[in-house]
């Protein structure tokens, strides 16, 4: 029993046969411009990655070295620290020792001029950071 | 990538040894001359209106130009004539905080002077003085309004 094959129209042979088998290689001018369309995007792509690095590592160099600046010269200088630093709403003022003296004034003997002194100059101190705070 | 990398590394490297070495560069002093520089006075006033002033703390910077504050004096009403608190560290700066209080009458009230600064001047920028009033009290202890500035009285030969 023997089966014929069909006959197909030849145009519909030869696409499916394109299809099937496409072209191995492209025209030799549209292969060229593809590589080099390739390539300017690789070497755009490394410059762009590159100017991104070096960008990013030189700011934080940066960042870096003036951190490290402002820590050298503050311990070097501790009046740089205090500074930078915002005023200290808690710092004690000559109010303080103001109420005292004249407390004192009143008659209460319980405080000696010693201590009112010694507030008075705890709020003229340069490097206070409050009542109870060290300098 | 790892030169890159390295690259990147050197340079951080670089910038740190950098910045070290500026920090610990010994500071330059001031062209200063401890015979021929100037010296002067801030007077600093207080302004209370009409209340009385018991008690000052103020701040004065020397903002512009190169000094030293080398004394102080107290005012020129009876109550505060004394030589007021401050801080000894702060002789040779140029920041200073001055605070004084008088618990018997009679106490100041308008305009008046509360203290007298001293300092060598250094170079030849104007200096411009800048006062931070702290704190006014009145005579029962209270806070009162009250102003303050400087005022350069004695200017040595520039």
């Amino acid at each position: 029993m023997t089966h014929d094959s069909p006959q197909l129209p030849e145009a519909l042979l030869t696409r499916l046969r394109s299809q099937a088998n496409p072209p191995a290689q492209l025209p030799p001018a549209l292969d060229d411009a593809i590589v080099q369309a390739g390539m300017a995007t690789i070497a755009r792509n490394r410059r762009w990655r590159l100017w991104v690095r070096v960008s990013v590592g030189l700011s934080a160099a940066a960042c870096l070295a003036v951190v490290c600046s402002v820590w050298f010269i503050s311990q070097r200088d501790p009046g740089f620290a205090s500074d930078l630093a915002p005023s200290n709403p808690q710092r004690v003022t000559i109010a303080a020792a103001y109420h005292l003296a004249r407390q004192r004034a009143a008659g209460d003997t319980s405080i000696t001029q010693a201590q009112i002194d010694q507030l008075a100059m705890a709020s003229v101190r340069l490097d206070h950071y409050g009542a109870g705070g060290a300098p | 990538m790892k030169s890159i990398t390295l690259m990147g590394i050197l340079a951080l490297g670089l910038l740190l040894c950098v910045s070290a070495v500026l920090a610990l560069q010994p500071q330059t002093p001031p062209a200063t001359n401890p015979v021929t520089d100037p010296f002067t006075a801030v007077d600093i006033w207080v302004d209370s209106g009409r209340q009385a002033l018991g008690a000052y703390q103020f701040e004065l910077t020397l903002e512009r130009g190169k000094g030293e504050i080398v004394g102080l004096e107290g005012g020129e009403h009876p109550a505060f004539a004394q030589p007021p608190y401050y801080d000894p560290a702060a002789l040779s700066g140029q920041r200073i905080i001055v605070a004084a209080y008088q618990v018997t009458a009679p106490l100041p009230t308008g305009k008046t002077r509360v203290a007298r600064v001293h300092l060598q001047l250094h170079g030849d920028i104007k200096p411009q003085y800048v006062v931070k009033l702290i704190a006014s009290c009145g005579a029962a202890g209270e806070t009162i309004p009250a102003t303050a500035g400087a005022q350069e009285t004695l200017q040595g030969d520039r």
